[in-house]
C-alpha cells in the first residue's frame, strides 16, 4: 500500500486582500491516494478557497502543500495541474472555446496534448457526460446542468489523477446526478483515480471513503461518514444537517424503537427495522 | 396577478442551422398567490419558461398575459417596465445578477430605482441581507469577492428588495448548505403567506416541491408532460423515473421499506408521516428487553 498522501496541507494560513478574517487558518489535512473525500462546510466556510490551493490558484502566505511528497513551488506546479482537476462552481464564465468540443479541447491545448490523441479524448468525454450530441453548440446556450457536464467533461479529458469537484452536479436532475455519481465510482474502480467532493449534498457525503469538515477556513473534523454523521448536534452548529437515514433513527430510538446506537445507511436502517417488523 | 400562457411556442436562434426548441405548445395558468414548482431534466426548457415571466423572453408565437399585459414577438420594450416591477426573476445563475461595487449596493439598487430615497432603499437592503443570512461584515464587499453560496444569498436579497408580487426562483438553493437552504426556503414560504405573493419555483429538490408547493408541473423537451398537486406527481415511480426524477428522499426510503415487507396505505411523502405509518408496523424496545 502507498502511504504517501497524495495531498498532504501543512499549516496553511491564507487572506484575501483587505479581508478581516483570514480564509484558511492554520488548517493540515491529508488526503490518501485513491480514496474518495468530501468536503463539507457551510457557505463561505473555505472549501472552494481550500481547493484553489491545492493547484497553486491561491497561493498561502504560509503553510505548505505537498502533491504526491513534491513540495508545490514555481517548478512543480505546471506538472501538479497535469494530474489534479478541478470543476469549479457556477460554471457560467468560465468557458472559453466557441463550441462544446472547443472547450473540452482548451485544457489539454495547453497541457500539450497532441491533436490526434485530443480528439479521441473528447469524444470519450463528452459521450461519458452523455453531451456529444452539443459538440457544436455553443457552451454559452447551454442549460444550467449541461454547462456543468461540459466543465466536467473538459477535466476528465485532461485524464488527472485526482479529481475536485467544487458543487458540479448541483444543477442536474436526480438522475443526472447519480450518473455522475456512478461515472465517479467507475474511475476509481479502474484504479490510480482520487475524488475531492466539495458538496452540500447530505446522500453524496454519505458515499465517501472520508468526510472533511471545515468551519471558518479550520478544519473541524475528519472521519468516516458513520462517524461524521452521529455528531447531528456538531454538524448542526456548522450549518449542516444529517441525512435521512440517521434522522429517522434518531426519531424512532426516542420514540422508544430499539435500534442499534450508531449510524445506519438507508440499507442498514431499512435491514435493522425489519428484524423489529410485528405484524400487529 | 394571473399569469397565463397560451399556445406559446419558443426556438433560440430561428431559422439557423442550430436553431433549439425551447418551448411547445405551452398552455398553464400561474394563479394569483399560488405556489407551483416546475421540475424536469436538464434541458427540459424551465429557465426558459421562466424567463417568459417577466418577459425577458418574448414567445416567437402565441402569448403570454402577465396580469392585463399580453406579451408577444412584437411587444416593445417599453411596455415592459411596470412588468418587471411586479415579476422579480432570481436567475440560475446569480453571478449575471450582480452588478454594483459593494454588497449594499447591489440590493439597494432596486429599492432605489423606484423611488425610495437613498436612506430608505439602505434601510430596505439591510433587512432583507439579514433575512437571507448575509452580516453586515460582507456589506461592503465587491459581490464577486463572496463565496458561490453567499452570492447566491446576495442576488435573492436583490429581487426581494423591489418587494414584487410575482417572486420566480430559478433552482434558488443550488449551492446553499443544508441549513440555508431549509432557512431560505422558509423564507419564501413566510413571503408568500404574509404577502401572498405568488412563488414560481424551478428545482431538482423533489423534498421541496412536497413541502413547500401546490402545484407541480412536469417539463419534457420543451413541452408540459404533467401538472397537478405534489402528491399526484409522485404517485407513479416508472413515470418520474422515464422523466429522471426521482421520489422525494422520505418517498425512495419508503419504496425500500415495502421491498423489504412493511405495508403502506397512502405514500407517506414527509418524515412525519413516514413515523406515523412505521411506528405501529415496529415492536417496541421495551418489549425486547
Ligand atoms: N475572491 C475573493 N476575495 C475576497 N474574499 C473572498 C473571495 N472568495 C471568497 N472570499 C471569502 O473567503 C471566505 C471563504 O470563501 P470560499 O469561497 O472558500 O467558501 P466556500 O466554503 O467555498 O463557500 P460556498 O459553500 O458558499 O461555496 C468567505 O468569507 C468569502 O466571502
Ligand atoms: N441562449 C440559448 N441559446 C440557444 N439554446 C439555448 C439557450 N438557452 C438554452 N438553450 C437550449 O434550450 C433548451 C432548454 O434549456 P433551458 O430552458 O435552459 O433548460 P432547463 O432550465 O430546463 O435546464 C436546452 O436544449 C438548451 O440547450
Ligand atoms: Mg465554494
Ligand atoms: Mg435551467
Amino acid at each position: 500500500m502507498n502511504s504517501t498522501p497524495i495531498i498532504d496541507v501543512k499549516n496553511v494560513t491564507y487572506s484575501y486582500p483587505y479581508a478581516e478574517q483570514p480564509a484558511l487558518n492554520q488548517i493540515s489535512l491529508q488526503i490518501m491516494p485513491d480514496q474518495w473525500i468530501a468536503i463539507v462546510g457551510h457557505n463561505g466556510s473555505g472549501k472552494s478557497t481550500l481547493a484553489k490551493t491545492f493547484n497553486g490558484l491561491i497561493e498561502p502566505q504560509s503553510g505548505e502543500i505537498y502533491f504526491n511528497g513534491e513540495l508545490l513551488s514555481e517548478e512543480t506546479i505546471w506538472d501538479v495541474r497535469r494530474q489534479l482537476g478541478i470543476v469549479f462552481q457556477n460554471p457560467d464564465n468560465q468557458f472559453v472555446g466557441a463550441t462544446v468540443a472547443d472547450d473540452v479541447a482548451f485544457g489539454m491545448e495547453n497541457n500539450g496534448v497532441p491533436r490526434e490523441k485530443m480528439l479521441v479524448r473528447v469524444e470519450e468525454a463528452l459521450k461519458q457526460v452523455r453531451m456529444w450530441d452539443y459538440r457544436h453548440q455553443e457552451p454559452a446556450r447551454l442549460s444550467g446542468g449541461q454547462k456543468q457536464r461540459v466543465e466536467l467533461a473538459g477535466v476528465l479529458a485532461q485524464r488527472p489523477k485526482v479529481i475536485i469537484l467544487d458543487e458540479a452536479t448541483s444543477m442536474l436532475d436526480p438522475q443526472g446526478r447519480s450518473e455522475i455519481i456512478e461515472l465517479m465510482m467507475q474511475l476509481r474502480e479502474q484504479g490510480d483515480f482520487t475524488i475531492i467532493s466539495i458538496t452540500h449534498d447530505v446522500d453524496e457525503a454519505a458515499l465517501a471513503d472520508q468526510i472533511v469538515l471545515i468551519d471558518s477556513g479550520e478544519l473541524i473534523t475528519q472521519g468516516t461518514p458513520s462517524e461524521i454523521f452521529t455528531q447531528a448536534e456538531r454538524l448542526h452548529e456548522h450549518g449542516l444537517i444529517v441525512p435521512l437515514s440517521e434522522q429517522v433513527r434518531t426519531d424512532l430510538v426516542a420514540a422508544g424503537v430499539g435500534l442499534p446506537d450508531k449510524y445506519l445507511d438507508e440499507t442498514q436502517l431499512v435491514d435493522e427495522l425489519w428484524t423489529l417488523h410485528s405484524n400487529m | 396577478m394571473d399569469i397565463t400562457f397560451e399556445h406559446v411556442n419558443y426556438t433560440y436562434q430561428p431559422n439557423s442551422p442550430l436553431a433549439t426548441l425551447g418551448l411547445k405548445d405551452i398552455n398553464l395558468k400561474f394563479t394569483s398567490g399560488s405556489y407551483v414548482a416546475i421540475i424536469g431534466q436538464t434541458g427540459s426548457g424551465k429557465s426558459t419558461l421562466l424567463q417568459h415571466l417577466n418577459a425577458l423572453l418574448r414567445p416567437s408565437s402565441g402569448r403570454v398575459l402577465i396580469g392585463d399585459q399580453a406579451v408577444m414577438t412584437t411587444t416593445k420594450n417599453k411596455e415592459l417596465h411596470d412588468l418587471r416591477r411586479s415579476v422579480g426573476l432570481v436567475f440560475q445563475f446569480p453571478e449575471s445578477q450582480l452588478f454594483e461595487e459593494t454588497v449594499l449596493k447591489d440590493v439597494a439598487f432596486a429599492p432605489k430605482n423606484f423611488g425610495k430615497s437613498e436612506a430608505e432603499a439602505t434601510e430596505i437592503a439591510r433587512d432583507t441581507l439579514r433575512l437571507v443570512g448575509i452580516d453586515e461584515s460582507l456589506e461592503d464587499k465587491m459581490p464577486f469577492d463572496l463565496s458561490g453560496g453567499q452570492m447566491r444569498r446576495v442576488a435573492i436579497a436583490g429581487v426581494l428588495a423591489m418587494q414584487p408580487e410575482v417572486l420566480v426562483l430559478d433552482e434558488p438553493t443550488a449551492g446553499l448548505d443544508p441549513l440555508g437552504r431549509q432557512q431560505i426556503m422558509q423564507l419564501f414560504q413566510r413571503i408568500h403567506e404574509e404577502r401572498g405573493i405568488t412563488i414560481i419555483l424551478v428545482t431538482h429538490q423533489m423534498d421541496d416541491v412536497v413541502a413547500y408547493a401546490d402545484q407541480a408541473v412536469v417539463m419534457s423537451h420543451g413541452e408540459i408532460a404533467k401538472v397537478g398537486t405534489p402528491a399526484e406527481v409522485f404517485a407513479d415511480l416508472d413515470w418520474l423515473t422515464a422523466h429522471n426524477l426521482e421520489l422525494p428522499s422520505t418517498g425512495r426510503l419508503v419504496q425500500r421499506l415495502q421491498q423489504k415487507g412493511f405495508k403502506f396505505t397512502r405514500m407517506p411523502l414527509t418524515v412525519n408521516e413516514l413515523l406515523a405509518d412505521l411506528e405501529p408496523q415496529l415492536k417496541r424496545g421495551s418489549q425486547l428487553g
